[in-house]
């Protein structure tokens, strides 16, 4: 696989101290986060930026947002995390890493992967397998150490100006 | 040219989205601390429950006037708050949620007017003066421990007199006051 084919693009927080959120793009139909987050209705995509800003600047809202601890499911998903939506039952799922360690190891993204529409309560857990398969993907992890990661200019929150 | 900046920055619709997103947020916190449903809300604020279902899921549409009365059915005041924000003139993080300022208000013990916060002052002025006067009396026991010229310990709860110094007061650097008031907080 050509390695331009796996690439992880800042959506949010470019330049924030400790957090941000990156869009996954990956060669395989499931990795879909990207495509169905730019043909979202203006409201939920405010929602979503919303919930992004929100979870970077390190409020507790876990209807908006969460992870899975230790304890549920084995603590097999313990890092992944998902966006919510519950008004549109809409999700996003990804993982959540830390690409700056060992030179700052408090530093944390989110590379949401996959979209998903949701109507239970319960978690597929078929999703969050496919978020764990990307999390350990080697070209997957090639990018999060892409020294052009967090070069000025990518990302969505360039705006012509 | 192009510039890196916040999805608020991209006109005024946003800006107003991420702002009326954070009352809202605070909004259904406070209806759940209460156990109120949006129809109940809707019946108390006399609006119809498709409008607060619409308000809720995209806050975009809400008015300053909805706002006010849907703070007052659940028991709760608004201010609007504009600041200036030195740290982000380009405003490249958005907005400062609102529950920034709601928390510092409340942790300034929620000054009602501008008595209070000048009330405030003083207070953390006298409290100062206090600190001071206490670590120059510590400095004073430690430069003068066994004199007998009338500085006693703080334990014996009575005015404590400096220790007379024939070669003039001593100055408190920095690092004296540092330890003084380390020591202070330790034994306090």
């Amino acid at each position: 696989m050509a390695r331009n084919e796996c690439k992880i693009t800042i959506k949010a927080g470019f330049g924030h101290a400790h957090r941000s959120v990156a869009f996954l793009q990956y060669p395989v139909p499931y990795v879909d986060v990207e495509g169905a987050f730019d043909s979202l209705d203006k409201a939920s995509e405010r929602f979503h930026l919303k919930s992004f800003d929100m979870w970077m600047d390190d409020h507790h809202r876990p209807k908006r947002y969460h992870g899975w601890n230790k304890s549920e499911h084995k603590g097999e998903y313990s890092d992944c995390f998902v966006f919510k939506n519950v008004g549109e039952c809409e999700r996003l799922y990804g993982f959540l890493c830390h690409p700056k360690a060992p030179e700052d190891p408090n530093y944390e993204m989110c590379v949401l992967v996959l979209y998903a529409q949701k109507k239970k309560w319960n978690t597929d857990t078929a999703e969050l397998d496919r978020v764990e398969k990307m999390r350990k993907d080697t070209h997957v992890q090639a990018a999060l150490q892409d020294p052009d990661l967090f070069k000025e200019g990518e990302g969505e929150h360039t705006w012509n100006t | 040219m192009e510039h890196i900046t916040h999805w608020t920055e991209r006109g005024t619709e946003d800006f107003f989205y991420s702002i009326a997103s954070d009352f809202i947020d605070q909004l259904q916190e406070k209806m759940e601390a209460l156990g109120m449903k949006q129809s109940q809300l809707a019946e108390a604020a006399r609006v119809s429950k498709s409008y607060v279902s619409k308000v809720f899921k995209n806050p975009g549409n809400l008015s300053l006037e909805t706002l006010v009365k849907f703070a007052r059915t659940v028991g709760m005041k608004v201010s609007i708050v504009a600041y200036e924000d030195k740290n982000d003139p380009d405003n490249t993080r958005g907005p400062i949620n609102s529950d920034i300022f709601r928390l510092c208000w409340e942790r300034a013990e929620r000054p009602a007017d501008m008595w209070a916060i000048k009330e405030m002052a003083v207070a953390r002025t006298n409290s100062l003066s206090i600190n001071h006067r206490l670590a120059n009396f510590e400095l004073g026991w430690q430069v003068f421990p066994q004199t007998n010229t009338g500085a006693r310990s703080r334990s014996t709860n009575t005015v404590a007199r400096f220790p007379s110094n024939p070669t003039g007061p001593k100055m408190i650097t920095s690092t004296d006051w540092n330890a003084t008031q380390k020591r202070l907080t330790l034994e306090v």
